[in-house]
C-alpha cells in the first residue's frame, strides 16, 4: 500500500496526542483522588450520586432534627423526673394530713410545705428551652404552661411535632396539661386555703383532704405516663439514630464507591500510558530519520 | 541523422519536466490539499524507413494530477458528520459541567434550602433561624438564575458561531464561483493548460466547506454547482446565492439562516441547514440547549409556585395570612414578527404538576375565539379549535393581555422559560407564614402560637413529594433525570464523534494516501530522471560524434 509522507507523521502525532490526553485524564485522577465526574462521564453514576447525596443531605437533617428533640426530651426528663421528686415528698405531706390527731398548727406547717411544693411543681411545668420558649405549653411556645396564680393551663392541645426520620413526625408528646390531672394545681391551693384556715370545720379539712388525695393518686398516673411518653419517644429516637447511621453509611459508600478511584487500577494505567507514550516517541524520531535522501549526495 | 538529434532532445525535455514536477512535488510536500502530479508520455509517432518504421522520440502530453472524485466525496461526507458532532460534542461540555452539581449548586441549593425549613420547624419562631431560611430561599434563586444566565450565554455563543460559519460559507461559495471561471478561462485561453493548481485549491475549498454543512457537489462542464443542507443551492457556475443571519421570527435571541433565490422572497432554511458545524449547532439548540434550559425553569418555577401556594395559606408571626416568598418572572409569549395583528399573550401557570419541558405554538386558526395549541417537542396538536379560555390543561391559562390577535397570528409560548427575567426573594424573616391558619381569617389579626410549625411541615412535604411530570417526579428526580438525560446525551456525542473523528481520518489519509507526496517516491524519481537526462544527453553526445566522423570523412 503506498502511504504518503503526511500520513506518517500525522499518524504519529495524533497518536501521541492521544497518549498525552489519557495521562493528563489519569494523572488528575491520581492527584485528587476522585474520578472526573461529569454527567458525561458516568450518566447514570452521575443520577446516582445526586440521588445519594440528597438521601445523605436528608438524613442528616432528620439526625439534626432528632438531636433537637431529644435536647426537648432531655429537658422534659429533668423537670419531669423534679416533678416525680416533689410529689414523692407531697405523699408525705397527704399520709401526714391523715393522721387524725394533727391540730390547726400542725396543719398550718404542713399547708406551709405544700405551698413551697406547689410553686416547685409551677415552676418545674413552666421549663424553658435554650432560646426561652415554655416547652409544656404545646404550640404557645410563648406563654407560661401554668399560671402562676389561677394555676390554669396557658398552653394549647397542640404537640409540636417534627419530621425525625422519612416517615415518622414526633414530638414531645406531654403538656403541662396532660402532665396533671385536671385541676390538680387548683386543688392544691384550694387545700392549702382550707388547711391553713383556722376557721375550717372538720369537714371542710377532712373535704379538702380528700380531695387533695384523690387529685394526688390521679395525677400520680398522669406524671408516670408523661415519663413513659417521653421514654418510649427517647427509645424511637435512639433506635432511629442508628437506622440513620447505618443509612448514612450505606449512602457514603455508594458515594465513595461512584467518585473515588482506584489507586491501583490509576497508578499502574498512569506506567503503562508513560511507556507507551515513550515508546511511541522513540519510534517517530527513529522513522523520521529514515529516508533516502540522506543517501543522496 | 537529424532524427537522432530530436530523439535525444525529446528524451532530455521529458526528463526534465520530470525533474520539475518532481522538484513541484516536494516543494507542496505540506501543502493542504495538494494532489501529486505524475508526467504523462507518449511515444511520438514513428516515421517510415523503407520497409521499417521507427520512433520519433517522445511527448510530454500532459502533467495530471492524482485525484479521486470517489475518495474526495468519502473524505468530504465524513468531514461533515465528524464536524458535525465534533461540534455538538464541544457545546454539550457547558451544559455538562454547569450541571455537575459541584459546580452549579443546583441540586445543594434545593436541598439546603429544604433543610433550613426543617431547622426551622423545630423553631419555628426563632429569629436566626427564620434569617436562614431567607437567605437559602435567596441562594436558591440565585443558583437557578445563574444557571439560566449561563445557559443563555451559550445561546449568545452559538449565535456569534451561526454568523460565523455563515460568513465562511459564504467566502467558499464566491471561491468556489471565482475558481469555476478561472478554470474555465484557463482552459480555453490557453488550450488547456495545466490548472491542476487551481483545480486543488477548488477542492480544498469544497473539503473546508464540507466541515461547516453537508454538501451537494454537481459538476457541469467543468463547474462545480454547489447545494447545501436539504437542497438549498449555494454555488451555481459562476453565481452564487448569499446566505444571511436573521433573528428568528419568534425568539430574538435567535439568529437563524435565510436566503433569497432569484426574483423570490426570503426563505428562512434554519431547518434544513443540516451537517456540519452550522447544521450541529442548530441541532444542539434546537435539541439540548432548549430543553435543558426549559427544565432547570420548569423545577424553579414548580418549587417557588408550590412554596407560594403554602406560604400564603397560612399565617405569618402578625396574623395576617401569607403572601409569596418568591417573585416569579412572567412566562414569555413572544408573538410572530409575521403576524398581522397587534394582539399579545399573557401566560398564567395554573398547575406545575401538568407543565412540561416543552414549547408549545399557539395559533389564531378561525375569526371567531378559535385557537391551537401545538407541543413543540412533538408537535401534537393539544388543543384545536378551541376557545383561548378552555386551553388550560398544559399547566397554564392564556389571554389575551393587549390589541387585536387576527387570524393566522402565531404566538410561541415558553411557559418554564422567563429569558433574562429572573427569581429573587423580597421576602423578609416576618413573611414566612410558619403557622395554619384557621378556617376563617381574624380580624383584626390574631398572632399565632409561636410553636405552631404546622404550615412549615405542609412546606415540607412538597420536598419529596412526586409534584412535578404529572404526578411522576419530585423536584430533586426532575433534576437528576435532566442529569442523566444531559449525561447520556453527552457519552453518545463523545463517543459517536470520536469514532466520526476516525472515518474522518481514515478517509482523509486513504485520499492522501492516493493524492499526497510520499518523498521516498519522489526521491526515486528524481535519480530515475536524473539518469533519463543523462542518458538522452549521452545520445546526444553520442550522435554529435557520429556526426563528427561523417564530417571528418568528408573532408
Amino acid at each position: 500500500m503506498r502511504i504518503s509522507t503526511n500520513t506518517i507523521y500525522q499518524l504519529s502525532t495524533s497518536q501521541m496526542t492521544a497518549l498525552q490526553e489519557k495521562i493528563s485524564q489519569t494523572s488528575q485522577q491520581a492527584s485528587t483522588g476522585k474520578k472526573v465526574m461529569t454527567p458525561q462521564d458516568d450518566p447514570v453514576g452521575s443520577a446516582k450520586l445526586l440521588e445519594a447525596k440528597q438521601a445523605i443531605s436528608i438524613n442528616d437533617q432528620y439526625a439534626v432534627n432528632r438531636n433537637a428533640l431529644k435536647y426537648t426530651i432531655g429537658i422534659a426528663n429533668v423537670a419531669l423526673n423534679g416533678v416525680q421528686d416533689v410529689m414523692q415528698s407531697m405523699n408525705q405531706q397527704i399520709v401526714n394530713l391523715g393522721n387524725g390527731t394533727l391540730n390547726s398548727s400542725n396543719r398550718q406547717s404542713i399547708a406551709l410545705t405544700l405551698q413551697s411544693q406547689l410553686d416547685h411543681l409551677v415552676s418545674l411545668s413552666n421549663t424553658k428551652d435554650a432560646a426561652g420558649h415554655y416547652i409544656f405549653s404545646g404550640y404557645k411556645s410563648d406563654t407560661a404552661s401554668i399560671n402562676a396564680s389561677t394555676y390554669a393551663y396557658g398552653g394549647d392541645a397542640n404537640n409540636a411535632v417534627i419530621q425525625v426520620d422519612s416517615s415518622t413526625q414526633l414530638g414531645l408528646g406531654v403538656s403541662a396539661n396532660t402532665m396533671f390531672s385536671s385541676g390538680f394545681l387548683a386543688q392544691i391551693k384550694t387545700s392549702i386555703t382550707a388547711l391553713s384556715n383556722a376557721s375550717s370545720t372538720d369537714a371542710q379539712i377532712a373535704t379538702a383532704i380528700s380531695d387533695l388525695s384523690t387529685k394526688f393518686n390521679a395525677s400520680q398516673i398522669t406524671v408516670n405516663a408523661a415519663q413513659v411518653t417521653l421514654g418510649t419517644t427517647e427509645n424511637r429516637l435512639t433506635s432511629m439514630d442508628s437506622i440513620g447511621d447505618e443509612r448514612a453509611l450505606a449512602y457514603k459508600d455508594m458515594v465513595s464507591s461512584l467518585e473515588d478511584v482506584d489507586y491501583n487500577k490509576v497508578l499502574s494505567d498512569l506506567a503503562r500510558q508513560q511507556l507507551q507514550l515513550q515508546v511511541a516517541q522513540k519510534t517517530f524520531t527513529q522513522i523520521s530519520n529514515l529516508s533516502i535522501f540522506n543517501y543522496i549526495k | 541523422m537529424a532524427d537522432i538529434l530530436s530523439i535525444a532532445q525529446s528524451g532530455l525535455h521529458a526528463a526534465q519536466a520530470g525533474i520539475n514536477t518532481t522538484g513541484q512535488n516536494i516543494a507542496n510536500v505540506s501543502t493542504p490539499g495538494y494532489s501529486r502530479q505524475v508526467v504523462e508520455q507518449q511515444p511520438s509517432p514513428s516515421v517510415q524507413y523503407g520497409l521499417t518504421s521507427v520512433g520519433q522520440g517522445t511527448n510530454v502530453t500532459g502533467i495530471n494530477r492524482i485525484y479521486s472524485e470517489f475518495l474526495a466525496l468519502q473524505a468530504n461526507t465524513a468531514r461533515t458528520t465528524s464536524s458535525q458532532l465534533a461540534t455538538q460534542s464541544a457545546q454539550m461540555q457547558p451544559i455538562n459541567n454547569l450541571l455537575t452539581d459541584s459546580s452549579s449548586g443546583l441540586s445543594t441549593a434545593v436541598l439546603d434550602f429544604f433543610n433550613k425549613l426543617q431547622s426551622l420547624s423545630s423553631k419555628p419562631s426563632d429569629t436566626a433561624t427564620r434569617q436562614t431560611v431567607i437567605s437559602a430561599s435567596q441562594n436558591l434563586a440565585a443558583r437557578f438564575n445563574d444557571a439560566q444566565k449561563q445557559l443563555t450565554s451559550i445561546n449568545g455563543g452559538l449565535n456569534i458561531q451561526i454568523k460565523d460559519s455563515v460568513t465562511r460559507i459564504n467566502e467558499a461559495a464566491s471561491q468556489i464561483a471565482s475558481l469555476n471561471q478561472q478554470i474555465a478561462v484557463s482552459q480555453t485561453s490557453r488550450g488547456g493548460s495545466n490548472v491542476n493548481g487551481l483545480l486543488d485549491q477548488r477542492d480544498q475549498v469544497v473539503a473546508n466547506l464540507s466541515k461547516q454543512i453537508k454538501l451537494t457537489v454537481n459538476e457541469q462542464d467543468g463547474n462545480y454547482n454547489v447545494m447545501i443542507g436539504n437542497g438549498v443551492p449555494l454555488v451555481l457556475a459562476f453565481s452564487t446565492y448569499k446566505l444571511e443571519t436573521v433573528a428568528s421570527k419568534n425568539d430574538p435571541t435567535r439568529l437563524n439562516v435565510s436566503y433569497t433565490p432569484n426574483g423570490g422572497a426570503e426563505v428562512d432554511v434554519s431547518d434544513v441547514l443540516l451537517g456540519g458545524s452550522l447544521g450541529g449547532i442548530f441541532d444542539f439548540r434546537k435539541n439540548i440547549l432548549n430543553p435543558t434550559q426549559n427544565t432547570i425553569g420548569q423545577i424553579i418555577l414548580a418549587i417557588t409556585t408550590d412554596i407560594n401556594t403554602v406560604n400564603k395559606n397560612g399565617l405569618k408571626p402578625n396574623g395576617q395570612q401569607g403572601t409569596d416568598i418568591f417573585t416569579q418572572p412572567a412566562s414569555l409569549a413572544t408573538p410572530y414578527t409575521t403576524n398581522t395583528g397587534t394582539g399579545g399573550i399573557s401566560i398564567a401557570i395554573t398547575n406545575t404538576n401538568l407543565l412540561t419541558n416543552s414549547d408549545y405554538i399557539l395559533e389564531k386558526t378561525g375569526a371567531g375565539d378559535s385557537y391551537k395549541l401545538t407541543r413543540v417537542s412533538d408537535g401534537v396538536d393539544v388543543y384545536s379549535n378551541s376557545a383561548l379560555a378552555t386551553i388550560t390543561n398544559a399547566g397554564f391559562s392564556l389571554s389575551i393581555s393587549t390589541g387585536g390577535v387576527s387570524t393566522g397570528d402565531q404566538f410561541l409560548l415558553r411557559p418554564t422559560y422567563s429569558g433574562a427575567s429572573s427569581y429573587s426573594v423580597t421576602a423578609t424573616i416576618n413573611d414566612i407564614a410558619t403557622a395554619a391558619a384557621g378556617a376563617t381569617q381574624a380580624s383584626p389579626a390574631v398572632s399565632p402560637a409561636p410553636g405552631d410549625n404546622s404550615n412549615v411541615l405542609a412546606m415540607l412535604s412538597k420536598q419529596t413529594a412526586l409534584v412535578m411530570n404529572n404526578g411522576l417526579s419530585s423536584y430533586q428526580d426532575t433534576l437528576g433525570g435532566l442529569i442523566s438525560t444531559v449525561g447520556n446525551k453527552s457519552a453518545e456525542l463523545k463517543a459517536t464523534s470520536a469514532y466520526a473523528e476516525q472515518w474522518q481520518q481514515s478517509s482523509s489519509i486513504a485520499m492522501e494516501n492516493y493524492s499526497g507526496i510520499n518523498l521516498e517516491e519522489e526521491a526515486a524519481n528524481l535519480l530515475r530522471y536524473q539518469q533519463a537526462y543523462q542518458a538522452s544527453g549521452t545520445v546526444l553526445q553520442m550522435a554529435r560524434q557520429m556526426f563528427d566522423s561523417i564530417l571528418g570523412i568528408m573532408r
